[in-house]
């Protein structure tokens, strides 16, 4: 007989033959090796695609995910994708890590201190004015976790979490992107603090606590609105990508995009106006008569302002920004307050006071979780996790099995009521709590006043082996002559 | 509804046991209840776009976004004539249809499968994937129309009359395509090599 064609063959392998026909092309197979690997080539395929209907289901961006699709259904002209600004959020960052060009400030003049003019308050009220409550960014986190400060809570960030004026994002490890209209995105990067102190149609304000944030920002007309404050220095833009970075003692403003203006909050002097490509340098305290900008991909430039810049103010924010926590130890944990992971220890987080949950986790360890109460000064928590080498049960089983072997020194306690005649059975419970050192910090025993003296004293001198950290309680009963 | 009933199981959906209330509040399009509605499906969707657009797929991230953005564009039209479970998966089936044909309207090659990342997998761990990837790679050799519905059958599991309901043809069509899709599939498959046991180790 002939080798059975592909269509014999898979009537085989779905059992649609007749037995006659079965039979037959079964006898075939059986002694034909060509044949035989076609049939359990056809059975393997066939247990793949089993496996691929029961794939577990691909772990994907969900949060990502869901605040694109949050973003395409909600009722907004011309609603552009996502993609192209993380990118270009991210590009712009890239900008400001990568590259450096410095610049510098020329000293100050202090006789150049101007008053604020009215003029420049009017603005911010109008802002307030035209600030619809239901204004808020959706927020697409990038990587890592950050916070968002509200009315003193912290609380996670995530794509439900909508963004809105008076709130302050602390991203430590994390970045996130922060998409308000459909032409503007800022992103929050790791390690800064942003206050977000206006967020209505076309009137963005920020403000730069520290770390850097990364702009792409729509189109402004005259009256509209997009500026980042950060230490006195207030960047406003129109149709702009552009950064900010506050470090110590300086603001860097690097634009990739269109143009900025950059003005001292306070100084009412005029702005200095920079078009894309530049990257300007602005220290802290000081004021110039002129600033040296250089052009990115040209020679400096030097731009000289028409009147000095005033001092950098102090930050509204820095003050009341709360206290500062840091968890110098142990290196590698996790720190998470408020059930918001902040990134790995050692580091130091600026929290608003008050009461936190504290919880340090490090694989193989047990956590540690506390709630602290931060006051307006700086605390530090060193934090001592116990190895997880034993379970929780075999450390109760350590603990109870040192309170047995130790039990006949409570004999003596049992004899003395004894002398007293006042039982011939005694039966006591133990409630002790052994610290990670092996320390007895609380006992509590159920007795007779006498001996429950007796028992704790003795129970108080007990030393159990480091790391068998437990609380339990224990029934212990005396016989007369056991 | 029987067919339905067992679209639900074979799909692999959670039970449609959803809570009629959130079923009002996506129609009515708050934008918490579509949350939760999508919190709820999201990994039984990914699960049904990835069979139909494989695993690995890149796009899989937007399909499932683009079901959901359907889901709930659609959701205020849903009457219940079906479960909620069942016409989410009709959605998402369509969405990955769609993209397949995008895909093999793009470019004429099936998804080349990515060079693996498995040098870090135990070795026949890495063996079993590149079979995995073989069989997607033979599917993806059928065309758009055939490969439609011998994935809707053999992967996602769905009768005749279900996949007539997804792909908008009668069911005697599905039938007829899905006997020489199949015909088309385990004849590539007896003559690969590549799938004996010792063939890729």
């Amino acid at each position: 007989m002939s080798c059975p064609g592909p269509t014999k063959l898979l009537a085989l392998a779905d059992g649609e033959l007749f037995a006659g026909a079965r039979a037959r092309v079964e006898a075939h197979v059986g002694g034909c090796a060509p044949c035989a690997a076609r049939l359990s080539r056809v059975d393997l395929a066939r247990a793949e695609l089993r496996a691929l209907r029961d794939a577990d289901p691909p772990e994907l961006g969900w949060r990502r995910i869901e605040a694109q699709i949050h973003w395409n259904l909600a009722p907004r002209p011309a609603a552009r994708r996502w993609p192209t600004w993380l990118a270009a959020a991210a590009c712009a960052a890239g900008l400001v890590v990568c590259g450096f060009w410095a610049a510098r400030l020329f000293p100050r003049d202090a006789s150049s201190m101007a008053v604020v003019p009215p003029a420049r308050a009017i603005p911010a009220v109008a802002a307030l004015a035209r600030t619809p409550a239901s204004f808020e960014g959706v927020p697409t986190l990038v990587e890592g976790s950050v916070a968002l400060v509200r009315g003193g809570r912290v609380e996670p960030l995530s794509a439900e979490t909508r963004v809105r004026a008076g709130d302050r994002l602390v991203a430590h490890a994390g970045r996130a992107a922060i998409q308000t209209e459909a032409q503007t995105v800022f992103e929050v990067r790791p390690q800064s603090t942003v206050d977000v102190k206006a967020l209505a149609p076309a009137w963005h304000e920020l403000v730069l606590a520290q770390g850097e944030v990364v702009c792409r920002v729509g189109k402004r007309r005259a009256g509209e609105r997009f500026a980042v404050v950060a230490a006195g220095r207030e960047v406003r833009v129109r149709g702009t990508l552009f950064g900010v970075r506050r470090g110590a003692g300086e603001v860097e403003v690097v634009l990739q995009e269109g143009s900025v203006e950059i003005a001292d909050i306070g100084s009412g002097g005029a702005p200095l106006r920079l078009r894309a490509p530049a990257r300007v340098l602005l220290r802290d305290g000081q004021a110039a008569a002129s600033a040296q900008v250089e052009a990115m991909a040209g020679a400096p430039l030097d731009v000289h302002l028409a009147r000095a810049l005033g001092g950098a103010a102090p930050l509204a924010g820095d003050g009341a920004f709360g206290s500062l926590l840091s968890v110098p130890r142990p290196a590698g944990a996790t720190v998470l307050v408020d059930g918001v992971a902040f990134g790995l220890s050692p580091l130091a987080l600026r929290l608003p006071p008050g009461p936190h949950l504290l919880r340090v986790e490090r694989r193989g360890f047990d956590p540690f979780e506390e709630t602290i109460e931060l006051g307006p000064r700086a605390s530090e928590i060193a934090v001592s996790l116990v190895s997880r080498s034993s379970a929780p049960t075999d450390r109760f089983a350590q603990v109870a099995a040192v309170v047995r072997s130790r039990t006949p020194e409570l004999r003596a306690c049992y004899e003395r009521l004894l002398k007293r005649g006042a039982s011939v059975e005694a039966r006591i419970a133990i409630d002790l709590t052994v610290d990670t050192s092996g320390r007895v910090t609380r006992t509590s025993v159920l007795a007779d006043p006498v001996v429950r003296r007796c028992v704790e004293r003795a129970v108080r001198r007990w030393q159990f082996g480091p790391g068998s950290s437990a609380s339990l309680t224990l029934p212990i009963a005396f016989r007369p002559g056991s | 509804m029987p067919d339905k009933v067992a679209g639900v199981d074979r799909t692999g959906f959670k039970d449609a046991g959803c809570d009629p209330n959130l079923l009002a509040a996506c129609q009515a399009g708050e934008r918490d209840a579509r949350g939760e509605l999508y919190r709820i499906y999201r990994r039984d969707v990914a699960r049904a776009v990835a069979r139909i657009l494989g695993g690995d797929s890149p796009d899989l991230e937007d399909a499932v976004q683009d079901t959901f953005i359907e889901v709930f564009r659609a959701i205020p039209k849903f009457r219940g004539d079906s479960l909620l479970t069942t016409w989410i998966y009709r959605v998402a089936m369509n969405v990955a249809l769609q993209r397949l044909r995008k895909r093999r309207r793009s470019r004429e090659a099936p998804t080349p499968p990515p060079e693996v990342a498995t040098h870090h997998t135990p070795e026949r761990e890495a063996a079993a994937r590149e079979k995995t990837r073989l069989v997607e790679r033979l599917v993806g050799k059928l065309s758009p129309k055939k490969r439609a519905v011998f994935v809707l059958h053999e992967i996602a599991g769905l009768d005749a009359p279900e996949i007539a309901k997804i792909v908008g043809s009668p069911a005697l069509t599905v039938r007829t395509r899905l006997h020489y899709a199949r015909k088309e599939f385990y004849k590539l498959v007896m003559e690969e090599r590549l799938l004996d046991a010792g063939g890729s180790e």
